[in-house]
C-alpha cells in the first residue's frame, strides 16, 4: 500500500470506521485478498503507554485518554424534551476500548417480532442465517461464556461451545446469584469478549476490571488487538487515523467511486474504490450519507426510501443499586458479573412486547467512582462512603425499546464539528411499549436484590438518556421502500455501496449489540468478496 | 379646621416615603458593591504580588492555608478514619490546578471571597475562625449552592434561557458570597479527587488497586459468610 500515490490511488474496498463493523470487514476483506484503505477519524492509541489502569490516580486520568483535543470535534445536538448522551469512543478499535465486552447473542425471536409479537418488523434473515458467524467472531475474539454448572436456558442454539471457560463469579455476583436462585431465576456467567486462556497471543484476562478504562495488558479482545492486527499483518491494509470522510462520491454510472476526507492535518484528500463500506456506527453513518448529496441523490446517498436517519434505537437502561452488609470488594473481577434473561421474551400478561436482560455491573467500583455517587461532603459522606465502599452491587436492565419512525438522526446545518462539518442532531423519545416496559423493569431487579440480602436498594439517578448502544438508521430489508440495505447489507440504490454497523439492525433486541454487529459485519464481508468475484464490483 | 389625613395626602406621603426608601437603598447598594469591587480587585491585585509558597507553584501562603482548612472540613479527619488533612492536600490541588486553565482564575477569585465572607461574617479570614465559625459558614454556602442548581426541563431555547435567567437570579439573589459560590462545588471535587485517589484513603477503606497491573486472578472467591 505505500508505494501508491495518496492522492490518486484507487484501491478495492474504503471502509469507513474502524470499530466493531469496520475492523472486522477490513480484516475479513484483506485476508481474501483485496486492498483495503480504512479511514478512521480517531487516533490509534498504545495500551501500554496510553492506558492509565496501573495509576494512583487512574480514577481521574484513565478515562481522559480517549477524549479528542478537540471537544468539537464530538459535537452533536439534540432534539426533544429531555437531555441525551451519545457515548463513544473515536480511535483505532472504536467503543470496543471501552465496551465491558459483554458478548451476548440476539434470540432467535429478535429476528421475527412482528410475526411473533405483531410489533416493529421482521429482520429479512433469521438467527439460523447468523450463527455461523457468531461463532466465528467468537472464536476470533476468544469469548469466555457458561459451561459445565452454568448453562444458559435461554441461550439460542449453538453450533460450538464457547472458546475459552467462563469467568469465576466474583463475590457481589454470587451474592446476587444467591437472590436469583431463591427466586428460580436463572443467574449465568456472562459471555465476555475477555479469553480466560491466553488467546491469538495475547494473554488471558487478569481479572482487573478496568475494561471500561482500556486494557493495559491487551487480554479484553478489542478491536485493534484482534481483528486490526490480523488485518494489518496481510499488508493489504492501510489504515488512515485521523482522517474524517466528508463525503462520498459517485459517478455518472450510479455507483460510489470515492471518499473526500479531511487527513490529519486538516487537508482535503479524496481516495478512490472498487467499493465503500460506511462503518462509522448508527449516529456517523446516517450522518455522512446525509452529507453527501448529489444529483442522483438529492436527499443524501442512498436514501431514496428516505429511511436514512429514521428508526434510530437505543437500549433502555434501568440500574439499581444494592447494599449488602456482607463486604463484596465488587470492583475484583471482570466488570460484567453475570446475566439473567427469565424476561428477555414476550410474555403476554405484560402490557408491553419483548423483555430485556439484567446484567450484573460491577464497572466503578473504586473509591472515587462511588465516593461521587455519594452526595455531600464532611462528616456524613465521609461515613456513608466507609459504609458503601466495597459492599454495593449494580443491577443493570438492557432493555428493548422499539423502533419507531419519529426517532431519528438528521444533521444540524447550524452547528458545526471542528472541520466544519454539520453535526448530527439526535431524536430519540420512548414510546408507548417503551414506557411501558421501562415501569415493569426495575421491581425485577429490586426484588432479587431483596432475595439476595440487600438492605438498602435504591435506583441511581440518572442524569440523561442515551448510552453507548445505537442502532437502526439504516435498516435492512428485502423492500427498498422500507429499508436502505438489502440482506447482504447492500445498498438498494447503490450497487457498490455497503453499511457495516449497527446502523442495519431492525430491532434492536435485549443485549448488548457488538458481537450481533461483527457476526453481521462478517457476513457482510463474505457478501462483498463473492460479488468481487462475481465481477460485480 | 378639622385637620383630616385626605387619601389623596396619604397617597401623597406614602409616595415620597417609599420613593426615598428606594432610592437610598439603591444608592447605598450601588456604592456598596462598587466599595466591594474596588476593595477586592485591590486585594487580588496585592495578593497577586505574593510568592508562592515553595513547594507549590500556584498558592500564596495564605491561600494555602486556606485550602487546608478547607479540605478539612470537606474530607475530616475523624473517629471514623483519616481524612484530607493526612495527605498533602494543598500540593495535590496545586497540581489539579496548574493542569486546568479555568480553575485558574475561579480559585483565586474564590479563595479571595471566602476571606471576603469570613471578614465580614467574623471579621478574620477563613483560616482563622474557629471550627464551627467556618462550618457556617460552609453550611449557609451549601444550601445556597443548592438552590444555583437548576436542573430539569428540555434543551429548547426557551427552558435554556429560563434556567439561565433562573442561575444569574439566584447569584445575584446569594449576591453576599460572592465567587465562592463558584468555587465551593469544584473544591469538593477537587478535594474529594485528591482524597480517594490517595494510598491513605486506600489504605483505609480497604481497596487494594490500582486494577493493573496485578488484576485479581485467583482472588474472587475470597468472600466474607453471607
Amino acid at each position: 500500500m505505500s508505494n501508491l500515490q495518496p492522492k490518486k490511488q484507487t484501491v478495492d474496498v474504503v471502509v469507513i470506521g474502524c470499530g466493531a463493523g469496520g475492523g472486522v470487514i477490513a480484516k475479513e476483506l484483506a485476508e481474501a485478498g483485496l486492498s483495503v484503505v480504512v479511514l478512521e477519524s480517531g487516533k490509534r492509541f498504545n495500551p501500554l503507554l496510553d492506558y492509565r489502569t496501573n495509576a494512583q490516580d487512574f480514577e481521574i486520568t484513565a478515562s481522559q485518554v480517549f477524549k479528542p483535543e478537540d471537544p468539537r470535534r464530538d459535537l452533536y445536538t439534540v432534539g426533544g424534551n429531555k437531555p441525551f448522551i451519545y457515548g463513544r469512543v473515536k480511535g483505532v478499535g472504536g467503543s470496543t476500548l471501552i465496551y465491558l465486552a459483554v458478548s451476548l447473542r440476539f434470540h432467535e425471536s429478535d429476528f421475527r417480532v412482528q410475526s411473533e409479537d405483531g410489533v416493529a418488523d421482521d429482520w429479512p434473515i433469521s438467527y439460523a442465517d447468523i450463527e455461523p458467524y457468531y461463532t466465528k467472531v467468537e472464536y476470533e475474539l476468544g469469548v469466555s461464556g457458561p459451561d459445565g454448572e452454568f448453562v444458559d436456558p435461554f441461550e439460542p442454539p449453538r453450533s460450538k461451545p464457547y472458546p475459552t471457560p467462563h469467568h469465576e463469579l466474583n463475590c457481589a455476583s454470587r451474592a446476587i446469584k444467591r437472590g436469583a436462585d431463591k427466586l428460580g431465576l436463572h443467574l449465568v456467567p456472562a459471555a465476555v469478549a475477555c479469553p480466560t486462556k491466553p488467546w491469538g497471543g495475547r494473554p488471558s484476562c487478569v481479572e482487573c476490571g478496568g475494561c471500561g478504562l482500556g486494557c493495559f495488558i491487551t487480554a479484553k479482545s478489542s478491536i485493534d488487538v484482534t481483528y486490526v492486527r490480523k488485518a494489518e499483518a496481510t499488508r493489504r491494509v492501510d489504515i488512515r487515523t485521523q482522517c474524517m470522510a466528508r463525503e462520498i462520491t459517485i459517478g455518472a454510472d450510479g455507483k460510489v467511486k470515492g471518499v473526500i476526507y479531511f487527513d490529519a492535518e486538516g487537508k482535503e484528500q479524496e481516495v478512490y474504490a472498487r467499493a465503500i463500506v460506511v462503518a462509522g456506527n448508527a449516529i456517523e453513518t446516517p450522518r455522512l450519507l446525509l452529507l453527501s448529496k448529489s444529483k442522483q441523490f438529492p436527499n443524501g446517498l442512498a436514501n431514496s426510501s428516505g429511511l436514512v436517519g429514521k428508526y434510530f434505537t437505543r437500549h433502555m437502561g434501568v440500574a439499581l443499586n444494592g447494599l449488602f452488609s456482607e463486604r463484596l470488594s465488587s470492583w475484583r473481577g471482570i466488570p460484567a458479573g453475570g446475566t439473567i434473561q427469565d424476561f428477555y421474551e414476550t410474555n403476554k400478561r405484560n402490557n408491553f412486547a419483548r423483555g430485556w436482560t439484567i446484567e450484573i455491573n460491577n464497572d466503578g467500583q473504586w473509591p472515587l467512582s462511588v465516593a461521587k455517587t455519594i452526595y455531600g461532603w464532611g462528616n456524613e459522606h465521609k461515613a456513608r462512603m466507609k459504609k458503601y465502599f466495597g459492599h454495593l452491587v449494580n443491577l443493570n436492565s438492557v432493555g428493548e425499546q422499539l423502533p419507531d419512525i419519529r426517532n431519528q438522526v438528521t444533521l444540524d446545518s447550524d452547528v458545526k464539528d471542528h472541520l466544519g462539518i454539520p453535526v448530527p442532531r439526535l431524536i430519540n423519545e420512548l414510546y408507548e411499549n417503551d414506557r411501558a416496559m421501562i415501569k415493569s423493569m426495575p421491581q425485577i431487579s429490586k426484588d432479587i436484590l431483596e432475595a439476595a440480602g440487600a438492605i438498602e436498594i435504591w435506583e441511581r439517578e440518572k442524569r440523561a438518556e442515551g448510552g453507548v448502544h445505537f442502532m437502526g438508521t439504516c435498516r435492512m430489508g428485502k423492500d427498498p421502500k422500507k429499508s436502505v440495505v438489502d440482506p447482504w447489507c447492500r445498498a438498494h440504490d447503490v450497487p457498490n455501496l455497503f453499511i457495516g454497523d449497527s446502523s442495519v439492525f431492525v430491532t434492536g433486541a435485549a443485549v448488548n449489540p457488538s458481537l450481533t454487529l461483527m457476526a453481521l459485519a462478517t457476513r457482510t464481508a463474505e457478501g462483498i468478496f463473492t460479488a468481487f468475484k462475481r465481477g460485480e464490483l | 379646621m378639622h385637620n383630616k389625613i385626605t387619601r389623596r395626602k396619604f397617597i401623597k406621603w406614602a409616595a415620597i416615603v417609599g420613593g426615598a426608601i428606594i432610592v437610598s437603598s439603591l444608592f447605598s447598594f450601588g456604592g456598596k458593591a462598587l466599595l466591594d469591587k474596588r476593595r477586592r480587585a485591590k486585594r487580588l491585585a496585592g495578593n497577586a504580588k505574593e510568592l508562592p509558597v515553595e513547594s507549590n507553584r500556584w498558592f500564596t501562603p495564605r491561600e494555602c492555608a486556606l485550602i487546608s482548612a478547607l479540605a478539612a472540613l470537606i474530607v475530616p479527619t475523624d473517629e471514623i478514619g483519616p481524612g484530607a488533612s493526612n495527605i498533602n492536600v494543598v500540593d495535590a490541588i496545586g497540581h489539579v490546578v496548574e493542569k486546568s486553565q479555568d480553575r485558574h482564575i475561579l480559585y483565586r477569585k474564590g479563595l479571595d471571597a471566602f476571606d471576603e465572607v469570613a471578614q465580614r461574617e467574623y471579621d478574620s479570614v477563613f483560616a482563622k475562625l474557629t471550627c464551627e465559625q467556618q462550618m457556617s459558614i460552609l453550611k449557609s454556602l451549601d444550601n445556597a449552592t443548592s438552590l444555583t442548581k437548576v436542573t430539569g426541563g428540555s434543551n429548547s431555547l426557551l427552558d435554556r434561557v429560563n434556567r439561565k435567567a433562573k442561575k444569574i437570579y439566584y447569584k445575584y439573589k446569594l449576591n453576599g458570597f460572592g465567587e465562592t459560590i463558584d468555587l465551593f462545588p469544584v473544591i469538593v471535587t477537587d478535594v474529594m479527587k485528591c482524597f480517594y485517589t490517595s494510598q491513605v484513603a486506600w489504605n483505609w477503606l480497604g481497596y487494594d488497586g490500582p486494577p493493573m497491573p496485578n488484576g485479581y486472578l485467583g482472588q474472587l472467591s475470597k468472600c466474607e459468610q453471607y
